[in-house]
């Protein structure tokens, strides 16, 4: 440990090991310079018959971030920052190649950075041995694996990415496969054919095979485009059917059409045709998927069901007049024969005439009342505001008359109802009429309206002098309440029919003394 | 509302002789009786026939035409369509009767063609009414 003198103006003291390291290189100060700095990361020098001394260049140190100045040439102060796992197996190989030369002393040791980062060094040794064999001296030297280390586990990082990622693959593999599996049977099962206008501002589209085989073609038979659509589809639909998509792309409103399509055999089917616009950012449809769905069998069906309504429309209109007329002829005829020989008439002979002309008002009243009930469907009706107080009063005033006066009522609707009239006015007839028939004398009746659940109910009460534990809903079902008093049987059959044809609600509420009928006009109202 | 001392006609079209018959019996008993009479036809033909001898010049137009709708043959839109197909009767006064359980498009379809519609009578009373109300 003795500078010698001269050989630097750094007055810094070369160790004893340093120098005889140089010597043992044959003097060659800059060979061992090369070696020292050029070449490898640190080169340590370990007199083994001094073992607390060991000579480390200045790079070893430099490595671990550590100023060489501040450390001694002592083994104890790498063993310092060597991980202690590592040093073991340093220190087990060092002394298995002191006893062996041929065993080679050569083992990647990690050490601790000053900034705590951890340091990969090979570290390899070769013992000096006397002219016995005996070790004196253990040269070594220390490569930087750091970079190489860290790519590895860059590396190794990588590949448990992708291993992953290639895991998560194959599972979306195997769930889109299953997907596909169940789209396709039920895409099958259910008659329904795939398109897909891919640019809306071109005609290129595809097809699913569904599609081609719903119009009895084999897969890509014909090209899948939008002329070919066009060309397919019946001339009458064109038209609504372009508008409902241009609807579509431009108020978002539901694609949902039916339209018939010309198959390869040249017969027109009818399909379900829905689908939805794909949009880019400012809103403007680009793309547009759907489906088409066979749907003739229900269409015959429906337009088979809806000429047997027009057929049992036209044979309840005719019945009807075929029936009412010779009652209506009937009742003229006795009245002309009571009015002008009344006088002449025995009176037992008038009492007769008199029941069998009230027979024949019966009749009539069933007869209205019957059509009534069958003729709502084909009825041209248009929902619009009326004063339904001011009905009632009309009708309530013609029924007084007829009944001579007997009638006091207090109406107390007045703000105006949206509804059918035309329905709601018989409806209205049929609920006087009701209570005309079934009600107690004097007879008194209300009409009147309140909320409940914040829905308009209108209230029809009447004097009555039945059995409220008797009355069911069944009073809905035709000819229930039908009797001596005059009822066709259907008056409350028929109310029920115009509650339910705008959707709204009816229920009878008997009480001791009173008739009470409560109804809402649904949604109209 | 005549025309030389002879009464001027209502003519009535109704395959039923007896809605005729209580047509003229309320008829005799309104203010109409004596100032008109009533001029019944059977079936269309027979009141088109008679018509075109009126466009002839040959027998006095009707005051009004009463018809019925339902009718073997031709129905009373028909009759209805041929009369108006002369402009001669474009606005010869015609009344339909209906019943309360005819159909509301029947009703739309007579008032189309320039018809008045009225319910079939219900009492003696309705039918004087009626005739009194038909000249004003």
């Amino acid at each position: 440990m003795q500078a010698t003198a001269g050989e630097s103006t750094v007055a810094i003291e070369k160790h004893r090991l340093e120098i005889e390291l140089e010597e043992l290189l044959g003097g060659d100060s800059g060979l061992f310079a090369l070696l020292a700095r050029g070449t490898i990361d640190g080169i340590w020098y370990w007199d083994l018959e001094r073992p607390d001394e060991e000579w480390m260049s200045p790079e070893f140190w430099e490595l671990f971030g550590v100023d060489p100045a501040t450390k001694r040439h002592d083994p104890a102060e790498w063993q310092d920052i060597i991980f202690p796992e590592d040093c073991d197996i340093a220190l087990a190989n060092f002394e298995k190649h002191r006893a062996d030369p041929s065993h080679v002393c050569d083992q990647v040791v990690r050490y601790r950075h000053a900034d705590g980062s951890t340091v990969w060094v090979r570290c390899r040794g070769l013992a000096v041995r006397d002219e016995h064999g005996t070790p004196i001296r253990m040269l070594g030297v220390h490569t930087d694996l750091t970079r190489l280390k860290r790519a590895e586990a860059a590396l190794a990082e990588a590949d448990e990415r992708l291993r992953l990622q290639l895991e998560q693959s194959d599972e979306l593999v195997r769930r889109l496969d299953d997907a596909n599996d169940r789209f396709d049977l039920a895409l099958a099962g259910a008659s329904v054919g795939i398109w897909d206008w891919i640019d809306v501002n071109g005609g290129k589209e595809y097809w699913s095979p569904r599609f081609y085989e719903l119009l009895g073609y084999e897969n890509g038979e014909i090209e899948a485009s939008l002329s070919e659509f066009e060309r397919h589809l019946h001339p009458e639909d064109r038209e609504r059917t372009f508008e409902a998509v241009a609807r579509h792309f431009e108020h978002g409103e539901p694609f949902d059409v039916e339209y018939r399509l010309r198959t390869k055999s040249g017969e027109y089917r009818w399909f379900r045709g829905t689908g939805l616009a794909a949009r880019d950012e400012s809103g403007k449809a680009t793309r547009m998927v759907g489906s088409i769905q066979d749907i003739n069998k229900q269409m015959e069906t429906m337009q088979l069901l809806e000429r047997a309504n027009e057929d049992l429309e036209q044979f309840a209109h005719i019945a009807a007049h075929d029936l009412r007329e010779p009652a209506r002829r009937q009742r003229m005829l006795i009245n002309f024969a009571l009015e002008d020989h009344g006088e002449v008439i025995p009176t037992e002979v008038k009492r007769d005439l008199e029941r069998i002309r009230d027979q024949s008002d019966a009749m009539l009243a069933m007869i209205t009342g019957f059509r009534a009930l069958t003729g709502f469907g084909g009825a041209a009706v248009q929902s619009e505001p009326i004063d339904l107080g001011a009905l009632f009063e009309e009708l309530l005033a013609e029924a007084a008359d007829a009944e001579n006066g007997d009638v006091s009522w207090n109406v107390k609707v007045s703000d105006p109802v949206t509804c059918y009239p035309s329905l709601v006015e018989i409806m209205a007839r049929n609920l006087v009429q009701n209570a005309i028939h079934h009600g107690s004398r004097p007879l008194i009746i209300s009409f009147d309206d309140d909320s409940r659940d914040g829905v308009r109910w209108f209230v029809f009460s009447n004097s009555w002098d039945g059995d409220p534990a008797i009355v069911t809903d069944d009073v809905f079902r035709p000819f229930t309440a039908a009797g001596d008093n005059g009822g066709s049987g259907l008056g409350l059959s028929i109310c029920k029919r115009v509650v339910d044809h705008h959707r709204g609600s009816i229920e009878v509420e008997p009480e001791p003394g009173t008739f009470t009928l409560a109804f809402t006009l649904g949604e109209s109202s | 509302m005549s025309d030389g001392g002879s009464p001027r006609s209502i003519a009535v079209v109704d395959d039923s002789a007896d809605d005729v018959e209580i047509l003229t019996r309320c008829f005799l008993r309104s203010e109409l009786a004596g100032a008109f009479e009533i001029r019944p036809f059977q079936t269309g033909s027979d009141f088109l026939d008679h018509m075109r001898l009126v466009a002839s010049g040959i027998e006095p137009a009707p005051a009004v035409v009463l018809l019925d709708i339902n009718m073997p043959e031709m129905d009373g839109f028909e009759i209805l369509r041929s009369l108006r197909s002369d402009p001669a009767f474009e606005t010869t006064p015609t009344v339909v009767f209906m019943s309360n359980t005819d159909r509301l498009e029947d009703r739309e379809r007579a008032v189309a063609l320039g018809s008045n519609v009225v319910p079939k009578f219900g009492t003696i009373g309705e039918g004087v009414e009626f005739f009194d109300n038909l000249v004003g």
